[in-house]
């Protein structure tokens, strides 16, 4: 007897269909992913479950939980049966909280609805302890608390009625990578401590591997393979699923260069931010962002910079681009200081370029590509004469058509969106260009891609790049040279490879076996 | 929240010093020279001098401001360039009526606006939540003292429910004072219910779509329960705010309201000090409506830090 | 289709071409008056009747839509020109001291209640159109800072601008070629409520004899003298009390249709 079945659900929100024909089964204390790029479906068949879809949704199809039939019940006896039989974890932690509510308050409202007899707050701190915050008084307000320790409090509001089934909807997503392994190792306890049923729904079959029973994957609303996890994962049977596993493991191979002067240098670099001011007599305190960090990039040379977030990697790259002064040290592009506090100089800004992480983000909406793209010609003495060649070229060399310079941003998918990115960074042929997380927000398929047209413009024209991220295995195939930052100070530097596998600091060790992987194919 | 509450009362200080400071600048550019206003034209020049120095009007202008101010901080506002009399005494009298008016329609406005805010949010997109913001549009658009016409043709002239201006006095007994500090207050009201029901449901259903009502409902609170409990008091800031900025609007709403009712409060003194170019009078009685603004901007920041705790922690 | 659009797009044109057309044509001159034809009702040749000086309302009320027309078009006019650029600087500037000046500068002003600052500007300089625009004008400027700059933080942290900081581009340059077109929705929303709320206030001042002056018509002063005489004739009050709430709702529903339209996410500031 299953826990959850769901058969041959299908679901439209206002006349768009969104899934089609999902069936799966989760038995009591079984542990089931539920896997897929954005837009396979895979979060609004959890909300399904829980019967918590968005307005103008039509479900037809069956999910039977413990017994109930889940689209045929009426709101009250839904409400009755959501947070006592099944729990849920939301992705983003730092808005699931009621902000203005102590954690001790939403916690025991969950116990008040549904266990009368049990006192509330007993039974909040019983629970909150359960999930590691011992320490944690129920008094404290959700904005007083790290990630990490709130993801704990929504969690907790999940489990605290002892729930048959839980649904963790990408519940690590938004977590460092340690803090990441710490949660997924509590929820594997909690489930195997209660026997509760779990769903969780990833993006990243790697955070899976090690601990679901059964792994089910999904496209475009639909299943496309489902089976346990080691066989699905060692003999995958569609197509996609194996395109999905090559594509999370994806390896390029850069070419080799020669030993050449720096062209980037970073001496005993400081930044320090300004805190608000505390109290009124006193003057501010300051928050050391980046620590005497120096390092060197040659010519030619791909460097890798990692570490979570909080380390000081992003005020790093900023102080890089000169676009915020720094409290001690010099950074040098070619001999010459990045920063200049009057106005930019651009005979040094214009060797430099940047990809951001967020391919919505990144280009003016109001503006087309071709004006997106050439916006780095400002640097230049004077626009080239060649404006229309330089930006078909570009297009070109990102894999784009030289048509699409007189389209919107708003018409190109994420990866291409990234790829119009890598186009306006190269424009002006920079010596330096500076990744910033650029493949951190794509599904595993676009990444790859776009990792073999970071590989492919090495061969063709030499790039020098800083690539900055907290994914450890894109680094690895990105970079010869890495570095790790934490709290400010770089703490290991050496051959990518060499501190992959043999890390020197505990950091990067710590760092390196958090990381999730996907056990070696057969 | 002790800080916070510090910082906030320094930054209320340092508002009401600027606002002194501009209104006394705009008095003294006026034209016209008061003592010569008061005596005639035909006065001679030594009785001028004479009343000029009794005004204090021949002392620098720096130490007539620094005494104003003075003066005002032990709730002395001076003399009555017209009446000869306290300043104090004549804004005491009126300020009965007005502050009164502004807290019965401030009182009506919210009891109108809160329940339609609400109901609108939870019908979002049904017939009643288009009624709703139907009829607030209307009400936005009505100039009050217009509707106050309306009410006084109808009310007084036509029904003889109430009377058609006039106040009653708080010697005749409460209620005969709130009777006829009612139209004036219906006519203030209604048009800022219709703003507020609509800042309190625009600010409702963002929050409606707020993750942690998500949250809410995943542990099995129904719709409406998770409005009640984790909804309303999220939505509260920005209704605050409104709050605080309608008061401002009722005071000074109030001035010409109580033009079209006969109702002897601030409006009217302040009309009747600026024919007289009493502009003593005038002055005082626009400070003392700013420091009520401020005043009511200081209660909402600590109103702001009660319902919001991270506001509490981060000054 | 737009509904809310289509209806005050339409009531808003209506008193465009009404006060537009009172320049070249009126039913009667608005200032003749005709005392044997005072205080008519509504008929066949007085469409809105006449007043206790047997002025036509309807020729009044055309002419009248002039003022109130050009004394909010200044007004939101002093609020865009001064606004918008303090609070793309306050926004270019965050957290530092030019950001707190103008800030705290704008809470001051919307810390004196506007009438009673509008009443004391027309009390000392004068009353007359020109100090109404002023007073009216002032209040507009933080509105319209306030509302650029809200629109203006969260792009200054978004990567396109970052792009164009790295593009080596200045503060003003990002400001007009990055912020402004993202804000001119907001912007445009912003304007046609304070257009609304300008009318308003007109309306109010003039009411209390401190905004145009006699002999120029204004819907205000009408009711003023409406007022001795509602129970007698109750359309005096009626007449230019209906043309102040359709130009009001028309220019409301402008602004709601506006925003919908432009993007449904907008956030404007309504107060």
């Amino acid at each position: 007897m299953s826990l959850l079945t769901i058969t041959n659900l299908s679901l439209s929100i206002a006349g768009m269909p969104i899934l089609r024909d999902v069936s799966l089964t989760l038995a009591p204390g079984e542990v089931v992913a539920v896997t897929g790029e954005s837009g396979s479906g895979k979060s609004m068949t959890a909300l399904a479950v829980m019967q918590l879809l968005p307005g103008q949704s039509k479900a037809t199809g069956k999910i039977t939980l413990d017994g109930h039939d889940m689209l045929a019940l009426d709101e009250p006896a839904l409400c009755t049966l959501r947070g006592d039989l099944a729990g849920m974890v939301f992705q983003e932690p730092m808005t699931a909280l009621n902000p203005v509510q102590t954690i001790g308050a939403q916690v025991a409202e969950t116990v008040r609805l549904h266990r009368p007899d049990l006192d509330p707050s007993t039974q909040a701190r019983a629970v909150l302890d359960r999930v590691g915050l011992q320490n944690i008084p129920l008094s404290r307000y959700p904005h007083e608390l790290s990630g990490g320790q709130r993801q704990r409090v929504v969690i907790a509001i999940a489990i605290a009625c002892g729930p048959k089934l839980l649904i963790a909807d990408e519940p690590t997503t938004a977590l460092d990578v340690t803090t990441q392994a710490q949660i997924l190792t509590l929820l594997k306890r909690l489930a195997a401590e209660d026997g509760m049923g779990l769903l969780m729904i990833t993006h990243d079959l790697a955070v899976v591997a090690e601990m679901a029973d059964r792994i089910v994957v999904m496209r475009d609303g639909e299943v496309v393979e489902a089976g346990d996890t080691p066989a699905l994962l060692a003999i995958p049977q569609h197509p996609y699923t194996r395109a999905l596993l090559a594509a999370s493991d994806h390896r390029v191979t850069l070419p080799t260069t020669a030993e050449q002067a720096p062209l980037l240098r970073v001496q005993n670099v400081v930044r320090d931010y300004k805190l608000p001011r505390t109290t009124l007599f006193v003057p501010a305190g300051t928050h050391r962002a980046v620590d005497t960090v120096s390092f060197d990039i040659k010519r030619g040379e791909r460097v890798g910079l990692v570490g979570e977030s909080g380390c000081g990697k992003s005020t790093l790259t900023r102080a890089i681009l000169g676009l915020e002064p720094v409290q001690g040290g010099q950074i040098t592009l070619d001999g010459m200081p990045v920063f200049n506090a009057g106005k930019p100089d651009l005979s040094v800004r214009r060797k430099m370029q940047v990809v951001f992480q967020d391919p919505y983000g990144s280009f003016n909406p109001r503006h087309r590509v071709d004006r997106l793209i050439t916006e780095p010609f400002h640097l230049l003495e004077e626009p080239p004469k060649d404006r229309a060649a330089r930006i078909a070229d570009a297009l070109t060399t990102v894999g784009l058509s030289p048509d699409d310079a007189r389209k919107y941003p708003h018409q190109f998918s994420g990866g291409q969106r990234q790829r119009l990115a890598i186009a306006r960074a190269l424009i002006i042929r920079p010596e330096l260009v500076i990744f910033d997380e650029a493949v951190s927000a794509l599904d595993v398929s676009v990444r790859a891609q776009i990792l073999d047209l970071i590989a492919d413009l090495c061969h063709q024209y030499d790039l020098t790049y800083l690539f900055i991220s907290h994914d450890l295995s894109v680094v690895r195939t990105i970079t010869e040279r890495v570095m790790v930052m934490r709290q400010g100070s770089i703490v290991e530097e050496g051959e990518t490879e060499t501190v992959f596998s043999q890390p020197r600091h505990p950091y990067t060790r710590q760092l390196i076996d958090a990381a999730p992987t996907l056990p070696k194919a057969v | 929240m002790l800080r916070y509450t510090l910082k906030r009362l320094l930054s209320l200080a340092i508002s009401l010093a600027i606002a002194s400071l501009l209104i006394f600048a705009v008095i003294e550019v006026a034209p016209g020279d008061p003592a010569s206003f008061m005596l005639g034209i035909n006065a001679q020049e030594d009785t001028l001098a004479a009343l000029r120095a009794e005004l204090g009007l021949d002392q620098p202008k720096w130490q007539r401001y620094l005494s104003w101010v003075g003066g005002m901080m032990q709730g002395d506002f001076g003399t009555s360039y017209q009446y000869r009399t306290e300043v104090t005494d004549m804004i005491a009298d009126r300020l009965w009526v007005s502050l009164p008016l502004a807290l019965y329609a401030l009182t009506l406005s919210t009891l109108i606006a809160f329940p339609a805010g609400i109901f609108a949010a939870s019908r979002r997109g049904k017939a009643g939540d288009v009624g709703v913001m139907g009829a607030t549009q209307i009400g936005i658009a009505i100039p009050n003292f217009w509707f106050a016409m309306m009410l006084v043709l109808i009310f007084a002239i036509n029904l003889r429910w109430f009377s058609a201006g006039g106040f009653a006095g708080w010697d005749k007994g409460f209620f005969a004072a709130m009777k006829s500090l009612t139209l004036p207050a219906i006519a203030l009201a209604l048009p800022q219910a219709a703003i507020l029901a609509r800042v309190m449901r625009s600010s409702l259903l963002d929050v409606l779509d707020e993750d942690f009502m998500r949250t809410a409902r995943a542990k099995g609170l129904s719709r409406g329960a998770a409005l009640r409990r984790h909804g309303l008091r999220n939505a509260m800031i920005p209704v605050l705010t409104i709050l605080g900025l309608q008061f401002s609007f009722l005071l000074a709403g109030g001035i010409i309201i109580e033009q079209v009712f006969y109702l002897p409060g601030l409006g009217r003194l302040i009309f009747q000090s600026i024919s007289a170019r009493d502009l003593i009078v005038v002055e005082s009685v626009t400070m003392l409506l700013v420091f009520a603004v401020i005043l009511v901007n200081f209660l909402v920041d600590l109103a702001y830090a009660a319902v919001d705790p991270r506001l509490r922690a981060r000054t | 289709m737009n509904r809310t659009l289509i209806l005050g797009g339409s009531l808003s044109a209506l008193m465009v071409i009404a006060a537009l057309m009172s320049f070249v044509w009126t039913p009667f001159d608005h200032g003749a008056m005709n005392i044997p034809e005072k205080l008519q009702i509504p008929n066949g040749t007085h469409w809105f009747g006449t007043d206790h000086f047997g002025r036509d309302m309807f020729s009044m009320i055309m002419v009248g839509a002039r003022t109130s027309i050009a004394v909010a078009c200044v007004a939101v006019g002093i609020g865009i020109g001064l606004g918008v650029p303090l609070g793309l600087w306050a926004a270019a500037r965050q957290g530092g001291w030019v950001d707190e000046v103008i800030m705290r500068g704008n809470d001051l002003i919307f810390a004196f209640p506007s009438l009673v600052i509008a009443i004391l500007i027309t009390a000392v300089f004068g009353a007359g159109a020109v100090n109404a625009i002023i007073a009216i004008g002032i209040f507009n400027i933080p509105v319209f800072a306030r509302v650029t700059r809200g629109g203006a933080l969260p792009l200054w942290a978004r990567e396109f601008i970052l792009a164009a900081r790295v593009s080596g581009k200045g503060a003003a340059r990002i400001s007009v070629e990055h912020i402004l077109p993202n804000i001119a929705n907001l912007l445009i929303v912003q304007a046609t409520i304070q257009f609304s709320l300008g009318i308003l206030a007109e309306a109010a001042l003039s009411y209390v004899g401190l905004g145009a002056q006699p002999p120029t018509p204004s819907w205000g002063r009408m009711l003023a003298d409406a007022q001795t005489l509602v129970s007698i004739a109750p359309h005096m009050a009626l007449m230019p009390g209906f043309a102040i709430i359709l130009t009001v709702l028309g220019l409301n529903l402008l602004g709601d249709g506006l925003r919908d339209a432009l993007d449904p996410r907008l956030r404007v500031s309504r107060v």
